[in-house]
């Protein structure tokens, strides 16, 4: 028996080595799980737990179909991301790379148990690696605000949430690690990513990375699978950018 | 008790080599266990302010609760012997080419675990996991404080809670640790785990509760409600305390996925609360027993239903309550004793809560009726193992 796990960690670790570098964590496997920006307060034992309270509700798990080239012809292949509410009527931000190349996306909202929603992508943007999307909801739901840039500082305390592995409705924390990365993975170069060593997962791309304000400061985007707690989020200004023009006159509050 | 078909939690990723998304039990595997000289312990500052949580909340709040956390948290060395027999004891070839002494008919094989544990009264009883102790032939329990390891025996376990309840008897009263309120916890709280990761005697780690109640299945074990968090896990750790900010214990931890960042697991404070008293008193944990296995709704039901809700009846096991009830494969429980269902899961978990012998009514949806049946529940027969089948999801 230990002798197996021996032998499975032996191979978890050459899977891992054989998987060198930066990965996109976008990922695949299942499961089940509700705001607003909170007043800025100083920081006590229960600032992560509020921003929980207040952001679950406005993060949800993208699942998405695939038909990927295998050897006796085209296969399914399942994908699992995150994604998070920028409007109350179902306007969704997650990554380019958790929908892109995807036949078939769904969404798995907070508050309506067992109910998967038919999304259409109203916008993506491969070099910012950031998609829009819309999902028809029968009522309207919590949503995040971005922070501005001036909100963001290295050293702050930040809360990831997502759906590492499937694990849906995952909180973790950190703080920022640093600003303004360039990271290239594939053929995208990301040029001012935010450093984050909050527990960032495959499953977690799209979701949000949060001050303590429950403000979006960043979309976890990709994790270095070598080292421990480095994790990357596209920052909100990224963001606005790239939703200027699509949700501006939609949304009171909204820039 | 019910077995359950999981979810398949830890499918392999797309574009993922298998055995990359591994659950573990974090239970060392070491040959040669660390000696216990932990690492340099903070040094406790008074709390200054007068708040609700008993260490306060300043700079100095973690370590005042791992140094009043640590004589209570043990290590714990399992030594299990096997004997293995020769394959090639019965082969001449053999014994031509090496000569007749050359292979022993067995060979004894000594495996030394390592894990964690929590002191829970001053007379020496000792919570672990079961994973940690299963087997073992000789348990040493090192004690901060004394120089010599104590031997434990092991006065109660179940294997299906991974919960295991040891010994030991010392010269004095011993430090203990409270079990808290597991429910009451709410994710992005602060926890404390400490333990022995890879032989790291007393080693404290910081995070928060990731998620409540994550169903995990690892070889033949089923978990349904664990707690998951950030803080760092590791092989060694099992069995000890992840704590809350005001000491108490409200998780063992027992489990860590080996491939991600940050994610571990710990059966809750309210499953080892039910569990203690019966594992002292009788040596094991009497379970309540449906005698059904479930699994998610399937999509054929779901569409028919207009609901994934509920645990789908797969097998009734003869002569049980649940077929005595009459129950049938096929059959969706929505509720029980009027409390409504997501999944299987929640089955599996309302089922534990009651008592052999307590009678329910089971909401059922059977063939597009909805109706309601009374059983009594049994005693989970120690013949049946629970063999969950992990299902991919679609």
């Amino acid at each position: 028996m230990k002798r197996l796990l021996a032998v499975l960690v032996g191979l978890a670790v050459l899977g891992a080595a054989a998987y060198l570098g930066y990965r996109a964590i976008r990922g695949a496997g299942v499961p089940p799980v509700a705001s607003h920006s909170l007043p800025p307060t100083a920081f006590g034992a229960q600032s992560v737990a509020r921003v929980a309270h207040a952001a679950l509700p406005a993060v949800v798990r993208i699942d998405t179909v695939q038909l990927a080239a295998g050897f006796f012809g085209p296969q399914r292949e399942a994908g699992i991301g995150s994604g998070f509410f920028v409007t109350p009527t179902g306007y969704i931000i997650t990554n380019d790379h958790v929908v892109q190349g995807t036949s078939r996306i769904r969404v798995v909202v907070p508050g309506f148990p067992g109910r998967r929603f038919n999304a259409r992508v109203v916008r993506t943007d491969y070099s910012r690696d950031l998609a829009l999307l819309k999902i028809a909801l029968p009522r309207r739901v919590p949503y995040l605000r971005l922070a501005t840039y001036r909100q963001v500082h290295t050293g702050q305390w930040v809360v990831a949430i997502g759906n590492p592995y499937g694990l849906t409705g995952t909180v973790t924390v950190g703080v920022v690690s640093a600003e303004e990365r360039p990271l290239t993975i594939g053929n995208r170069r990301y040029r001012n990513l935010l450093q984050t060593d909050a527990a960032i997962n495959p499953g977690n791309s799209g979701g949000p990375l949060l001050n303590l304000a429950g403000q979006v400061v960043g979309v976890n985007t990709a994790v270095n699978a070598q080292a421990y707690g480095i994790g990357f989020a596209i920052p909100s200004r990224t963001v606005r950018r790239f939703q200027n023009g699509l949700l501006s006159g939609m949304l009171p509050g909204l820039p | 008790m019910v077995s359950i078909r999981r979810l398949g939690l830890f499918l392999a990723l797309a574009g993922f080599l298998a055995g990359v998304a591994l659950t573990l039990l974090v239970t060392g595997g070491i040959a040669t266990p660390l000696s216990g000289g932990g690492p340099g312990r903070a040094q406790a500052a008074s709390s200054g302010s007068a708040s609700a949580l008993p260490f306060g909340w300043g700079p100095n709040t973690i370590a005042e609760i791992a140094t009043h956390s640590e004589p209570a948290v043990v290590k714990i060395v399992a030594t299990t012997r096997t004997t293995v027999s020769n394959p090639f004891f019965n082969v001449p070839f053999f014994h031509q080419f090496f000569g007749q002494n050359a292979l022993p008919p067995t060979r004894t094989q000594v495996q030394q675990d390592l894990g964690s544990g929590i002191i829970v009264s001053s007379s020496g009883y000792i919570v672990t996991n079961d994973h940690v102790i299963n087997g073992a032939q000789n348990i040493a329990v090192t004690v901060l404080g004394y120089a010599q390891p104590f031997p434990a025996k092991v006065v109660g376990k179940s294997y299906s809670l991974d919960l295991a309840v040891l010994k030991i008897s010392a010269p004095k009263a011993l430090p203990t640790l409270k079990l808290g309120s597991s429910s009451a916890m709410e994710v992005g709280q602060w926890v404390v785990a400490i333990g022995n990761p890879y032989g790291l005697s007393g080693t404290v780690t910081v995070g928060v509760i990731s998620a409540k109640g994550r169903p995990l299945t690892i070889g033949n074990r089923d978990y349904v409600d664990l707690l998951q968090t950030d803080a760092a896990i590791n092989p060694g750790n099992s069995g000890g305390p992840l704590l809350n900010l005001e000491g108490q214990v409200i998780g063992i931890n027992t489990a860590v996925n080996a491939s991600a960042q940050g994610i571990g697991f710990a059966i809750p404070a309210s499953t080892v609360k039910a569990a203690l008293a019966q594992m002292i008193k009788y040596g094991h944990v009497v379970q309540p027993w449906m005698g059904v296995e479930i699994g998610r709704v399937d999509a054929t039901t779901a569409a028919q239903m207009g609901s994934s809700a509920g645990a789908l009846v797969e097998y009734v096991w003869p002569s049980s309550p649940a077929s005595a009830a009459g129950l049938r494969p096929g059959d969706v429980i929505l509720s029980m004793n009027g409390h409504a269902m997501s999944g299987p899961n929640a089955l599996v978990r309302m089922t534990r809560e009651l008592k052999v012998g307590q009678r329910v009514s089971v909401g059922l949806w059977r063939s597009g009726r909805k109706l309601s049946l009374t059983l009594t529940l049994g005693r989970r027969p120690t013949g049946i193992s629970q063999q969950p089948l992990p299902t991919p999801q679609p």
